[in-house]
């Protein structure tokens, strides 16, 4: 179930509302539970066979929490690694063991290749299970006692499958007090509406661009047409995935909950470093607190720097796919952060604005081909398409820009931090107008946002969500 | 502060007004199980299994269900389609918006010339065969060719949408030297309209079909192909022998309906008339009806589609002129033998009429073998000309 579809707008959340709604304020343990058991059926509707997965992650995640509040260090470590092993290995079974037996077969290695089904949101829950034991062992976070709780955390249906990676520390003190009112909860509306808009009318009109692009053979493409599918899956994955954010952040905040920003206008970087400080933050910030700064992060030898980023980025493109264009994708942000490190990282700083942009989103726009590609192989093709091996122009190119114009000019604006802008100048403004349109604008949009948005849920059946994949 | 309360609140209750309110909606509209401007079945409620809830594609089944009957889905159907045409897209719900004509759109393609070979002479081979049956008793068998609404109007499409102007001609020299080399007669109608210089009369400019003129022009064209080949006495009707009367009633062509009817081009279907009345019976899938070749409508006011030559796609259709002085005939092909149909009869003893797409009863060769018409036509156009599925098929 995706938070753009019928089934759960119309029905899902409606009964929950009712249900959560109906309970007292007073009775937070009796809310919590109704949010639990509607987090769990909203897993369940992604398949019922994965449900136990969950479960077993919540169940180890609870007991490592446990141990790993111990005050016998045997014990603690006992919790932390046994959370991370059972984890880990559950993630590498359901996502990596098919992969690794294709590779070792294809070595020689007479191994049959599993055929597994990846469950849903399995990468973002481990991840997220694993950030609450790892701060109880590390004495960030206190240990949850109540396994409900620790379930709610988990499982909280929000962010349960394609994120924020939201860390236990942030949610700690909202899920046993936290304070729903109007004005939270119409915030969560607005934002949760922006949300779906942006996936309904940007994200799904630009993914049909790059489908349609990405599903030729590269080998005859022309470069016009594969920059238009290299543009088009540019804005469709910010899109996409945004917006999954930005409906995650709503929806919790509709239940009182307050998850932290993922995304932070990436496509206005002016370098690499800077993008990835803008992009999918909650797993950039993951990676960098669990793993960088344990290996030792950049206060060590710039040789052991080298090691410790390489280390992160090859696990970044795989925790995005068991594939190598994963790998190979992980591999080209890393040779251009490493670049930014030690090379022409001071020299880009003095660049002018316009060419450290140019840099930033060509780098972001290969680094997509080489994510969104099918294969190596592909991967090459379609690069050397967009660098004219195919020839320069024709008119397909013409079409996917003329047929989609509105989306085009909406998705341009839309990458750009317009809203803040607006703010701020009405902000500046300050007489009364300014502040009326500051307060009844974004609600207006949002409402007219919920039409729109309903016109194409039920007109239209192209709707897929990239991160559920992961 | 009061002001902040207002806008909170109006937004908060229109959202949940509009949750509530769709859904309430949704639940108790009336469920159709078709879709007429979109020409399919709706999907039908999800009947609940454990391994489509195991897999999650229980609750796929039922948002395919909801998104078919959701509140105010005809209504938003039109307004999303008003709106793109507002927006001047050139492609709106798979229909290229034309100056003053509708086409189809058609997704760009890599065109094999090797590909198209190696099916041009499968598809020939199959034919050979239909041909040898027919020919065993002593019949004539000829496959034609008509121009399906792209291939009569390729210089209508903008320069950056594919015409399948390359794949066509391909299709149509690949199959007419597979059809030659086999011995079997091919009729490239295609070929000839082109001669004549496309008359705008002969084609629809809001749907696939030929007009009825198109098919009179077609009727004759075939008719002195078969006369020359076989030197069977079949009369021919002309222009003077019939009556052409163009209808007052609104024509919705499968372009007009794939947009809602939100354009309306102003495209009326004609009916076509014998001077002289020949009497006749009419059976469809052996129950006998009305003696009629046009689905009338009663009032002018009526919407007609195309179905108004025929009755539409019938599995299969006889008409009888009890004159057994004249050859029999059968016709199979899709929906372009309708309009033919129409005037077709008017030449032979009995028509026979079959669209394979739909009729299960036997088998083509045990359909030819058993009636064992003196000619055998099939119609098909550069759309369907190698597909080797329905009218297309191998004879068992």
């Amino acid at each position: 179930m995706v938070f753009s579809s019928l089934v759960f707008l119309l029905f899902f959340l409606t009964a929950l509302l009712l249900c959560y709604y109906c309970v007292p304020k007073g009775a937070r343990w009796l809310r919590n539970c109704v949010l639990l058991a509607f987090s769990l059926f909203f897993y369940r509707c992604g398949g019922a066979d994965y449900l136990p997965l969950l479960l077993i992650s919540i169940g180890a995640n609870y007991l490592g929490g446990l141990l790993a509040a111990s005050r016998r260090p045997a014990l603690k470590k006992l919790g932390l690694w046994g959370a991370v092993v059972l984890g880990l290995g559950l993630l590498g079974w359901f996502k990596y063991a098919g992969f690794a037996a294709e590779n070792l077969r294809t070595l020689g290695f007479p191994i049959e290749v599993p055929a597994i089904v990846l469950p849903i949101g399995i990468s973002f829950f481990t991840f997220q299970g694993l950030s609450y034991v790892i701060d109880v062992y590390r004495g960030d976070a206190k240990c949850q006692r109540n396994p409900l709780y620790v379930a709610l955390y988990v499982a909280l249906f929000p962010q349960l499958v394609a994120g924020p990676i939201v860390r236990y520390t942030t949610v700690e003190a909202e899920i046993t007090c936290r304070n729903e009112s109007l004005r939270e909860f119409s915030q969560g509306v607005v934002r949760f509406l922006f949300g779906l808009g942006k996936k309904m009318l940007l994200a799904n009109a630009t993914g049909e661009i790059a489908d349609g692009i990405f599903a030729q053979a590269p080998e005859t493409m022309a470069a016009s047409l594969a920059w238009v599918g290299a543009l088009a899956y540019t804005l469709q994955i910010y899109f996409d995935f945004s917006a999954y954010s930005d409906m995650a952040i709503g929806l919790g905040r509709m239940f009182g909950f307050h998850f932290l920003e993922n995304f932070n206008y990436p496509y206005i970087s002016r370098s690499v470093t800077e993008f990835w400080r803008r992009w999918h933050i909650s797993l950039s910030s993951w990676f960098r607190d669990y793993v960088y700064i344990p290996l030792g992060g950049s206060r060590c030898s710039g040789a052991r720097t080298v090691l410790n980023l390489t280390v992160v980025w090859l696990l970044t493109g795989l925790w995005h796919g068991a594939s190598w264009n994963f790998v190979l994708w992980g591999g080209w942000f890393l040779v251009l952060l490493l670049g930014e490190k030690f090379l022409w990282g001071g020299g880009l700083k003095r660049l002018p604005s316009l060419l450290g942009w140019l840099y930033a989103m060509l780098a972001a726009i290969f680094g997509w081909v080489l994510f969104r590609s099918s294969g190596l192989g592909y991967a090459a093709a379609y690069l050397g398409a967009m660098l004219g091996r195919g020839g320069p122009a024709d008119g397909q190119a013409v079409y996917y820009l003329l047929e989609y114009w509105p989306e085009w000019i909406a998705a341009l604006i839309a990458m750009l931090p317009v809203k803040v802008w607006a703010q701020t100048w009405l902000e500046g403004r300050g007489d009364r107008l300014s502040a009326a349109v500051l307060d009844w604008g974004p609600k207006l949009t949002a409402l007219a946002l919920l039409g729109l948005s309903y016109l194409k849920l039920v007109t239209g059946s192209f709707n897929p969500f990239i991160y559920f994949q992961f | 502060m009061r002001r902040i309360k207002i806008s909170d609140l109006f937004v908060s209750l229109c959202f949940l007004a509009f949750l509530f309110g769709a859904m309430v909606m949704t639940v108790v509209r009336e469920k159709g199980d078709y879709s007429f401007f979109e020409n399919r079945s709706l999907a039908a409620r999800p009947e609940y299994s454990a391994e489509a809830d195991g897999d999650g594609s229980y609750v796929n089944q039922w948002e395919s269900y909801l998104s078919d009957h959701a509140a105010l889905r005809n209504t938003l159907l039109k307004v999303k389609t008003r709106a793109d045409l507002a927006l001047h897209r050139p492609v709106v719900n798979e229909t290229v918006i034309g100056d003053g004509i509708l086409l189809p759109y058609l997704p760009a393609e890599q065109v094999d010339e090797e590909s198209i070979s190696a099916q041009a002479e499968a598809m020939a081979d199959n034919l050979k065969g239909i041909s040898g049956t027919v020919e065993a008793y002593g019949g004539y068998y000829c496959y034609v060719c008509v121009p399906c609404q792209y291939d009569y109007y390729p210089e209508r499409y903008p320069a950056y949408i594919n015409n399948r102007a390359e794949l066509t001609r391909l299709s149509l020299e690949k199959f007419s030297q597979a059809m030659e080399a086999r011995g079997v007669d091919f009729l490239n109608l295609s070929a000839a309209f082109a001669q004549m210089g496309h008359p705008d009369a002969y084609s629809s400019r809001v749907d696939n079909h030929y007009s009825m003129e198109g098919a009179f022009a077609a009727y004759q064209m075939v008719l002195e192909k078969v006369a020359e080949r076989t030197g069977l006495d079949i009369p021919i009707l002309r222009e003077g022998d019939v009556i052409l009367e163009e209808l007052p009633n609104r024509y919705l062509g499968s372009r007009e309906r794939k947009l809602l009817s939100q354009v309306n081009l102003g495209e009326h279907l004609s009916v076509l008339r014998p001077r002289e009345e020949i009497p006749f019976r009419r059976s469809n899938e052996g129950v006998e009806g009305a003696a009629s070749v046009y689905a009338m409508s009663g009032s002018p006011e009526d919407v007609l589609t195309y179905n108004l030559y025929m009755g539409g796609d019938i599995p299969e259709t006889v008409i009888d002129t009890g004159r057994e002085e004249l050859p029999s005939i059968l016709i199979y092909g899709d929906s372009m033998t309708n309009a033919m149909e129409c005037v077709m009869y008017l030449s032979f003893d009995k028509m026979y009429s079959l669209d394979l797409r739909h009729y299960r009863e036997m088998s083509l060769t045990e359909y030819i073998n058993m009636v064992r018409p003196e000619v055998v036509i099939c119609i098909r156009d550069p759309e369907a000309l190698l597909d080797q599925r329905f009218n297309g098929g191998r004879p068992e």
